[in-house]
């Protein structure tokens, strides 16, 4: 029992952790939001409760110095909305420090990660404190604390505050501590506590997790209604809370209930923890947290369905039997459903990694000394989870480079008629079957001239060769590739858009450029909505059958044995005039019975141009759920997956690219440019 | 934190320590009640206690009720009652749970 309490104790710290992200992130845009509109007291406001929302469960749940720590920040944004501090940039960039400080506290003892940073943390603290003009330390949140400690803010005058604090059933369940409460309290004034003890039960009927205690409280306190009520925000949905005025000068103005005061004064209510969160779409009456991990194993399930309906829908055809058959199809029909809507539940909307760039365009800009606005659109667009998850590298790269190399300094673009400040655009829609994401620049465009002369230099093209614009911007994400005339801290060393070509061909995606000098650049992504389905053609190569990717080819070209013989050992193939070369997957998969007397070229289209892979057969186009080889089997790179057909048997899912690679490297593996077929990071396959 | 029972001559010890609260407040329930079928003289000790909370207070409090229906003794023992006076204190409680 001892240790189930452990288990459950560090379970609570863990689910702090990840609700604690979640508000760091959302304090993380208000903070850039407040940086713009420095006015806005809405805005501080949400700073205000997101940070007291951290001190409170943070105290709550073990990690005291976060919530000491957090503390003087609090008070700090409380002096601000009470207009006896400005928000000042100083005081943004600190609290953007502090929040990177807090997520580093958080790691601290997860998964065996060591103590945060601590002179980072007393100098953070130290200039926050004089910001605010907290000369003398303020009392962190601490059990053995007095009551009646120092109270954040001296307004002059002093009220009687009437309260009456009840605690609901699940109050204690959800991790809320009413001593703690009640500590708090007791620090913005005088409070004199009556508790009533008359709902405790018997000790046979009492429920442990249960608080029957009920108080009644004075406080005497210049805080403000909603400095009281801020006490309480963490709880407000899991007790009967009052707060009235007690003395007869405000007499005047309305009792009102917790809940009323709510609905009127909280403009962006933040829910008590449990998890949920205001969005901006209309349809958020409920929503439960689920991890990764137990939807991806759902949605597995789901798949096996699918393929053994497949199977008894085959089954259900060679049966004469019309009732089977109508089960059969009400299955199909309920097994299609199940498994649209079990994709559905992996769709997200891309928000939260666009947003998350703000902070660094922000950053970088101040590092730059550059001016440079970021804006986003499509941020509701949806993708896969596990697409969504492999987004963040190639897309901090495109912004980083675009700062670093696209954007010029603000004298440079004034010189040029341009506004000093820069714009950055992160745009997402749906195009068909895939999504199309953007990052756009108003910046110097792409030097062409120069891009081709690197090119020249390092090799990869001759003197003469004539590229046009398209092939001239795919030379930039050839491994080592740089234009830059300096490497910089940001980039410069021909790594970030290697990175970039990579992590989007394990998305099976594909990258397009296109630049104008010194109008700007925009570089953009098409990806496929979903790694867990694939389209594509299932063929045979001898007895086994494989899949090839939809999205890579471009049509099927009958080849006959004549044909083979006369190319004279070369594999070429004429299609329309053009000598495109060819892959014998036979060969390849060393298959040794007869071929069958017309092959099937199957024109692929990959990053070294138009290539064929020859298969036995065509059977037709096929829609289905990847499943990954295992760790078994990450080596083998140019299968990137398998799937089971309707009948049981288990398909190989082919990648186009990498056969090609690998065929041209086992040919002339000495070619300049082509270093090797370096390994991917595993194979594109389903989420685990 | 532990909960522990000694029964043993004309009373029977309860044994608190570490942070006592709603972790370990089904086990203190059903310490509680064994220990008050006995029939004999309750005593929790407080010795080692390093935090408590309000569910901790519930159950010692409708202890001392449940004793005093069944006409036994029933007491805490530590030496010194911190923090168990603070958290009486910050509540409103102290003078409800009989030394």
């Amino acid at each position: 029992m001892i240790q189930t309490a452990s288990n459950n104790a560090e379970q609570f710290k863990q689910s702090f952790r990840e609700e604690a992200r979640e508000i760091l992130a959302d304090l993380e845009s208000a903070l850039l939001e407040l940086n713009e509109n420095r006015g806005d007291q809405e805005l501080v406001g949400r700073v205000f409760r997101g940070l007291h929302t951290i001190k409170g469960s943070g105290a709550m749940f073990g990690f005291e110095q976060l919530a000491a720590f957090t503390h003087d920040l609090e008070t700090a944004y409380d002096l601000v909305r009470n207009g006896r501090l400005e928000t000042s940039s100083d005081l943004i960039d600190l609290t953007l420090s502090a929040l990177d400080q807090i997520r580093a506290m958080l790691r601290e003892g997860e998964n065996g990660a060591p103590p945060a940073e601590a002179t980072e943390f007393q100098h953070i603290l130290d200039r926050v404190r004089k910001l605010a003009g907290l000369v003398a330390p303020v009392a962190p949140a601490d059990s053995n604390a007095d009551l009646g400690g120092t109270h954040p803010t001296s307004v002059e005058g002093l009220e009687n505050w009437r309260i009456h604090f009840a605690p609901g059933p699940d109050l204690m369940r959800c991790g809320a501590n009413p001593a703690l409460l009640l500590r708090e309290l007791g620090q913005l004034g005088s409070l004199s506590v009556t508790a009533d003890v008359d709902a405790i039960p018997p000790l046979p009927c009492l429920d442990p997790e249960r608080c029957y205690i009920a108080w009644d409280l004075e406080l005497k306190t210049g805080a403000s209604r909603n400095a009281i009520r801020d006490v309480f925000i963490f709880v407000e949905d899991c007790c009967d809370l009052k707060i009235e005025p007690a003395n007869g000068l405000v007499a005047a103005l309305p009792v009102v209930t917790d809940h009323e005061e709510t609905a009127k004064t909280l403009v962006d209510p933040r829910s008590p923890r449990g998890g949920r969160r205001e969005h901006d779409s209309p349809d958020t009456a409920s929503s439960i947290r689920v991890a990764a991990a137990k939807l991806d194993r759902f949605v597995n399930l789901v798949g096996e369905l699918v393929t053994v309906q497949a199977r008894l829908s085959e089954l259900a055809a060679t049966h004469d039997d019309a009732e089977v058959r109508a089960v059969a199809e009400e299955v199909e029909r309920l097994a299609s459903a199940l498994r649209d809507n079990s994709m559905d539940m992996r769709m997200m909307p891309i928000r939260g990694t666009f947003e998350k760039f703000r902070r660094l365009v922000h950053d970088l800009a101040r590092s730059l000394g550059k001016q440079v606005e970021l804006s986003i659109e499509g941020a509701e667009t949806e993708l896969d989870k596990s697409v969504i998850d492999q987004l963040n590298d190639p897309l901090m790269h495109l912004i980083r480079n675009s700062m670093d190399h696209g954007i010029g300094s603000p004298e440079e673009r004034v010189a040029r008629g341009k506004p000093a400040q820069a714009s950055i655009r992160l745009a997402a829609r749906h195009a068909g079957a895939s999504v199309l994401i953007s990052v756009s620049d108003d910046g110097r465009g792409i030097d062409s001239e120069a891009v081709r002369a690197k090119a020249i230099e390092k090799g990869l093209i001759g003197p003469d060769a004539a590229l046009t614009e398209a092939e001239t911007y795919a030379l930039l994400f050839q491994p080592g590739f740089s234009t830059a005339k300096e490497v910089t801290d940001i980039s410069g060393r021909g790594v970030g858009m290697d990175v970039v070509r990579r992590n989007i061909d394990n998305l099976r995606g594909s990258i397009e450029v296109t630049s104008k000098d010194f109008v700007g650049t925009t570089v953009t992504l098409r990806l496929p909505l979903t790694l867990a389905i694939i389209d594509g053609l299932l063929v045979t190569i001898g007895e086994a059958f494989y899949v090839l990717p939809l999205s890579n080819t471009l049509e099927c070209i009958e080849l006959s044995r004549d044909e083979i013989d006369s190319a004279n050992g070369k594999h070429l193939i004429n299609v329309r005039g053009e000598a495109v070369p060819y892959i014998r997957l036979r060969e390849r998969f060393e298959v040794h019975n007869a071929p069958p007397p017309f092959e099937q070229v199957m024109l692929v289209d990959t990053e070294e141009g138009r290539y064929g892979l020859v298969v036995d057969s065509v059977l037709g186009n096929c829609q289905t759920m990847i499943k990954s080889l295992g760790r078994a089997y990450r080596h083998v790179q140019t299968i990137s997956g398998a799937t089971i057909l309707g009948n049981g048997t288990v398909a190989l899912i082919l990648d186009p690219q990498r056969l090609v690679e690998e065929s041209i490297f086992a040919a002339r593996p000495q070619v300049r440019g082509h270093p090797g077929v370096p390994e991917r990071n595993g194979a594109a396959g389903a989420p685990a | 934190m532990s909960v522990a029972i000694n029964q043993g001559g004309e009373s029977t010890m309860i044994q608190l320590s570490g942070d006592i609260g709603i972790a370990i407040a089904g086990d203190l329930k059903a310490t509680l009640l064994d220990a008050l079928k006995s029939g004999r003289e309750v005593r929790v000790s407080l010795d080692g206690v390093t935090a408590l909370d309000v569910t901790a207070f519930q159950l010692l409090w409708s202890a001392q009720r449940e004793a005093v229906k069944k006409g036994l003794k029933f007491a805490l023992t530590p030496e010194s009652r911190e923090p168990f006076k603070s958290l009486l204190q910050c509540m409103g409680l102290d003078g409800s749970l009989a030394r």
